[in-house]
């Protein structure tokens, strides 16, 4: 009994942080909006090209191209927490206040929230969550090429884009 | 004797943290309450965005649709909290993070020309996605209850 409810805390205490799983590298995820041809959020790739920005879903081949001169507005936000379920695994797991350091740093996702014409001149919106490695290339990129100004959700959304 | 009464009670209070706290679950949403006659208040039921003309819940308790170009208002705000429960029964740590509800409110005419409104709880991290299709295809704009509100939209 005890140790059956010791594997489900500690199963419980770990499927979060992989169940959060934050999108790496120079990846993208479509976390939703009005675009038909994906059906739920997915990930895929982001390419910023020379007319358009290019998502193409690594599941179901769906992609979407948004021209830069459709573009209406652009919204950058965050999610920022503290590393509680990681800090929380390792005191359980190692026996260690030494993880509790993990409560000084935050884990943040970035967002951009996009509304544009597509080729049938409908509006349409979107939101999609960045990696960390290509939030400071796609705003710049998307505002310059756009010629739209990007609306921050908060100060410090803001302050840290730029600090990227 | 008392230890076991312990070790038992504590048992008992993790496994029914997850449904004391239980708000609404991913892909669902709850009618909190609004002027729908007949859909009793804190109705869990479904949010269907798939048509672009009009906004449905559909729930075993009853149904609604808004038809985006009705829709007159659009507010999002949050309920936010310590985790003082899990605190107490898991780790001191909770504490650290905060739990929220997501609310959103829509305020559009019915058929009749009439005021009408609904409060809706939507799951985590889904307000962002949901505020974007009602105001691309409603054409209003979302207004924050508070700065707070508009920070944590994401989650």
């Amino acid at each position: 009994m005890k140790r059956t409810l010791s594997a489900l805390l500690v199963a419980s205490f770990l499927w979060t942080p992989l169940a959060a799983a934050a999108v790496r590298g120079k990846a993208a995820r479509y976390t939703g909006g009005t675009l038909a041809v994906f059906k739920e959020a997915v990930d895929g790739t982001w390419e910023l090209g020379e007319k358009a920005v290019l998502f193409t879903a690594k599941k179901g081949g769906g992609k979407v191209e948004i021209s830069y001169d459709k573009i209406e507005s652009l919204e950058f936000g965050q999610k920022v927490g503290r590393r509680l379920w990681g800090a929380a695994v390792g005191n359980v797991l190692i026996l260690t206040p030494i993880t509790l350091l993990l409560l000084f740093s935050k884990k943040r996702k970035h967002f951009l929230t996009l509304t544009y014409l597509d080729e049938e001149g409908q509006k349409q919106g979107a939101v999609f969550e960045l990696a960390k490695g290509i939030v400071k290339e796609s705003l710049n990129t998307l505002e310059s090429k756009s010629g739209k100004k990007m609306e921050y959700e908060s100060d410090e959304a803001k302050k840290h884009a730029e600090k990227q | 004797m008392f230890r076991r009464s312990v070790a038992r009670l504590l048992v008992l209070a993790f496994l029914w943290l997850p449904l004391a706290e239980a708000s609404v679950k991913s892909g669902e949403v709850m009618y909190v309450g609004g002027t729908i006659a007949g859909l009793p208040e804190a109705t869990m039921g479904r949010l269907d965005t798939t048509s672009e003309k009009v906004l449905v819940f559909t729930s075993p308790k009853g149904r609604f649709e808004i038809p985006y170009e009705e829709v007159t208002s659009l507010e999002y705000g949050q309920k936010a909290g310590r985790r003082v429960g899990v605190a107490i029964v898991i780790s001191i740590w909770a504490l650290f993070s905060k739990k929220r509800k997501h609310i959103l409110t829509i305020g559009y005419t019915d058929a009749n020309e009439k005021p009408q409104g609904v409060v809706l709880e939507i799951p985590k991290g889904t307000a962002k996605s949901f505020i974007t299709i009602i105001e691309v295809r409603s054409g209003k704009k979302v207004e924050y209850e508070s700065e707070e509100a508009k920070k944590h939209v994401h989650g």
